[in-house]
């Protein structure tokens, strides 16, 4: 563990893509005490409308008169809140099933594995909208619709990863010793694809957050007006160019967030390389 | 515990036999139709008494490490019955008891490979004793300081990877890990493959001493005829899947009566002795090599 | 006569995370033109470090020539860069243990054969602008004969894969003759082989060299395949040369302990080898004085501090050690 944290410190690309990473969630789980006007998630004001970037409003002020700050801060909760779901019901969900078929060799892990290429298959956004187009807008409708379809990407993975450790001689010798399914999937497979579900799933916080944004674009994320970075994205298109500071902030936010994912999962894959570290 | 077994009709029936075994590979063609099959084994049959020794020897492509791995329960064979302790052993090798896997196991040619890379040696060592036994934790770690010593390794090394061992200590961990359960018979594949020659002789005088403090029965798989003659009570050549010379080792080296065989034995170095490469490297139409110049 | 190939005192070290390596400590030897010689030793023995020095290809930004040179038919390779890169490929070339990972798997063989009669083959009288095609074809055919391959086209237009393994290495063989080399320097090429495959490239070699007048630097973890085609032997340990010997003196008349108890260690019908215990000195920390000092057991405080100097005999055996074991009779 020490020797993982020294090696991230060392990897530049990871340091960046952790430092961004750990804001993001620091900030949003902060949010009510640093955020300036809190109560401008619900309230109109409408005499601030519009307003350029000042020392009161640091990133100006919307349509409604809210403080974008505040409402890029807050709207950071719903991001990390729908991402973080997602992210663990996917992995809930894909790892188990990647592990099932890609260890058995039989009808039932075809079939799974099967399933999971055909959901690849499908546009993953265009199945969530629909998904959310039928549940009606919400915070609950967006998670349910993510999970449903990011969890095929883990699966895949795991599948693949577990398929070729089924080839390693260390899981023949457990086979052959008489290891149980159970021991040899969980004791001696899951810990040696570990660092790739992390790698993956480090990826996926990006991933997943840029999706929410998109339903929440389409007006498909929660109603308003509860602040969501992709909605408030979707409101600036009207005063574009003129209020040049509506789409600034939660359009930071947002690249902040995927970019930290991405060069943080870079790096990670590069540090976790079995071909560099084995064993330890 | 794997010595809890039935009594065997030892004078009577072979330790392990083996009869008719085959394993065909299919090669198939364009949109997987089977085109025809690679005959890896092809109808062995051979029995091995309880002590014994039996030499496995046969060049690339003979079809002997595929024989081991039949035997060892990591590939199914086509067709064939393994008897073990007067049972047969039931096809396909998922079904095969967990009291046989103790007291018929195969050891890896690759001894590191066979472990996990995660794992300490330690755990890899108490892993066989979890699966087998209901030990609590202090009978297995003296088991295992028990068979550490037998193989000649310190206690310290329990708690290293297997990356972190020297070629030679990789091998005596393998072989640990084999004995802990103290099997009855045991298949070597190549047990000492890419070792240099003097750690190849520790290993191989282990193994001697190992047969003969635990009168363990075992199948040493080896392309080099050397050690299987000097390891071996009988010796079996396989060519082409099949067995096609099998005897006493002493009578199989002085009086081979198989052409392939004897060309086996013909290329063998013999240091001090005649050099085999003499006859080849006449040049054309000069005076015969001069030695020593 | 001149000797072709001249090493003295050479000592390589590698840089490496722990510090350095000191792969090689001290190296002399002398080849005669058509000489073949074994360099035989372990794992850890610089046995392929040496014989990369010679070639030329040690890896540029880890290793470091300490002291000593290497002359090859008069040219320094280590210190006149231009003369050892136009030496390298054509007076001494090389053939490796794995002929499967040497080929361009995407290029048929005949090919790459005759790239290497283009760029590399001595040219002849009366070709100025080079070979033709045919003359080039004409070329290998006749090396194709020289190493026993069947003289024929269909050969040639084979890819790497779709032949054997001896089939490989006697084409690797004819390769690394193309350039019609002084030098020849194998690396274990008979380690993946097979028996009754390896004899034959090892006797294919002894012809080679008897017929072409080769020098065959041949390096070998098996004494047996030393013997079979070596001249000399020279047994080196750690780095270290322990012993140079005539061949026929390898298991005669061996003195150097290192060497008995190699040779003790070789499995043989109806013996028990017993090895050497102990594991192979590192050359990240050797020890002083001779390097086998710790597995030694004829070891005494001399050896511990002094490095034994390696003296010749008249029959040209050399030898360093302390204590070598007496003359068997």
């Amino acid at each position: 563990m020490i020797s993982l944290i020294k090696s991230i410190v060392r990897h530049r690309t990871a340091l960046v893509g952790l430092i961004l990473l750990s804001l993001v969630v620091a900030v949003a789980i902060a949010a009510p005490m640093i955020v300036p006007y809190p109560e401008d998630a619900q309230i109109f004001h409408i005499e601030r409308r519009l307003l350029p970037p000042s020392s009161e409003a640091l990133f100006g002020t919307d349509r409604m008169g809210g403080d974008i700050f505040s409402r890029v801060i807050l709207g950071a909760r719903t991001t990390l809140l729908i991402t973080a779901t997602v992210v663990l019901s996917g992995v809930l969900i894909g790892v188990p099933i990647g592990l099932v078929a890609g260890y058995y060799n039989n009808g039932v892990s075809l079939m799974l594995g099967g399933g999971v290429e055909i959901l690849l298959a499908v546009p993953q956004i265009i199945l969530a909208i629909a998904i959310t187009q039928s549940l009606g807008p919400s915070i609950g409708s967006v998670i349910l619709a993510l999970s449903v379809t990011y969890w095929p990407f883990w699966a895949r993975i795991v599948f693949t990863e577990t398929r070729s450790m089924c080839h390693e001689t260390f899981v023949e010798s457990a086979i052959a010793l008489g290891a149980s399914a159970w021991r040899v999937i969980f004791l001696h497979i899951l810990p040696n694809i570990a660092s790739s579900i992390v790698v993956r799933t480090t990826t996926a916080i990006g991933t997943t957050a840029f999706a929410s944004a998109t339903l929440g674009f389409l007006g498909l994320g929660p109603p308003p007006p509860s602040p969501e970075w992709g909605r408030m994205i979707a409101e600036s298109r009207d005063y574009l160019p003129d209020a040049w500071w509506y789409a600034l902030a939660p359009g930071l936010a947002l690249l902040l967030t995927v970019l930290g994912c991405t060069l943080f999962g870079d790096g990670l894959r590069d540090i976790l390389d079995p071909k560099t570290r084995r064993g330890g | 515990m794997p010595d809890a077994s039935p009594e065997t009709p030892r004078q009577t029936h072979p330790l392990l036999e083996v009869e008719h075994l085959s394993c065909h590979f299919p090669i198939r063609g364009l949109l997987g139709r089977r085109t025809g099959a690679v005959r890896a084994v092809d109808d062995v049959s051979f029995g091995v008494a309880d002590g014994e020794a039996l030499g496995i020897v046969g060049e690339t492509g003979s079809g002997k490490s595929t024989l081991g791995k039949m035997l060892g329960g990591i590939i199914d064979p086509t067709a064939g019955t393994i008897t073990f302790a007067g049972e047969r052993l039931p096809s396909p090798r998922a079904r095969r008891p967990l009291a046989v896997r103790a007291r018929l196991q195969y050891a890896y040619q690759d001894s590191a490979a066979s472990l996990d890379p995660r794992w300490t040696l330690r755990r890899s060592l108490h892993e066989p004793l979890i699966i087998h036994t209901n030990w609590p934790r202090e009978r297995r770690d003296a088991k295992i300081s028990e068979i550490l010593s037998a193989v000649g390794l310190a206690e310290e090394h329990l708690d290293l990877y297997p990356h972190e061992l020297s070629g030679g200590q990789q091998r005596r961990i393998g072989l640990a890990r084999t004995l802990v359960l103290e099997p009855q018979v045991v298949i070597f594949d190549e047990p000492t493959s890419g070792l240099d020659v003097s750690v190849q002789a520790t290993v191989l005088a282990l193994v001697r001493d190992l047969h003969r403090a635990f009168k363990l029965t075992y199948l040493l798989i080896s392309h080099d005829l050397n050690v299987v003659g000097s390891m071996c009570d009988r010796v079996a050549v396989m060519q082409s899947g099949r067995i096609v010379e099998v005897g006493p080792t002493h009578q199989v080296f002085a009086a081979p009566r198989h052409p392939y065989t004897r060309s086996l034995l013909a290329s063998l170095p013999r240091i001090g002795g005649p050099r085999v490469t003499d006859r080849l490297a006449v040049p054309k139409g000069s005076a015969p090599f001069l030695d020593g110049r | 006569m001149d000797p072709l190939l001249e090493i003295d005192d050479l000592s390589l070290t590698f840089r490496t995370e722990k510090g350095p390596a000191h792969v090689l400590d001290r190296i002399g030897l002398a080849m005669a033109p058509g000489e073949i010689v074994g360099l035989v030793g372990e794992s850890g023995s610089g046995k392929t470090s040496l014989a990369r020095a010679i070639l030329g290809v040690l890896p540029g930004s880890q290793a470091q020539i300490v002291s000593g040179r290497i002359r090859l038919d008069g040219i320094d390779m280590l210190d006149d860069a231009k003369a050892a890169r136009d030496a390298r490929g054509r007076l001494v070339t090389f053939v490796p243990q794995d002929p499967f990972e040497s080929f361009n798997p995407l290029f048929r063989v005949g090919t790459q054969l005759a790239d290497i009669v283009r760029y590399r083959a001595p040219p002849t009288a009366g070709h100025l602008l080079g070979r033709s095609r045919r003359a080039r074809e004409a070329m290998i055919l006749d090396m194709l004969a020289a190493v026993q391959l069947p003289a024929s086209r269909d050969l040639l237009n084979r890819y790497p894969h779709q032949l054997s393994g001896g089939q490989r290495q006697r084409l690797m063989i004819a390769m690394a003759l193309l350039p019609q080399p002084r030098l020849l320097v194998a690396d274990e090429p008979t380690a993946a082989l097979d028996v009754t495959v390896q004899v034959q490239i090892l006797g294919l070699l002894r012809r080679i060299a008897a017929e072409r007048t080769l020098a065959i630097l041949f390096t070998t973890h098996d004494l047996g395949a030393a013997w079979e085609i070596c001249d000399r032997v020279l047994v080196m340990y750690a780095g270290q040369i322990v012993e140079i010997l005539p061949r026929k003196a390898l298991f005669a008349a061996a003195r150097h302990p290192y060497t008995r108890m190699l040779l003790a260690s070789l499995p043989k019908p109806g013996h028990e080898a017993v090895g050497i215990p102990g594991e192979s000195a590192s050359p990240l920390a050797p020890p002083p004085g001779c390097r086998f000092n710790p597995r030694c057991p004829r070891a005494s405080r001399l050896c511990r501090t002094v490095r034994p100097l390696p003296s010749r005999s008249e029959e040209g055996h050399v030898l360093a050690c302390h204590h070598p074991m007496p003359t068997p009779s």
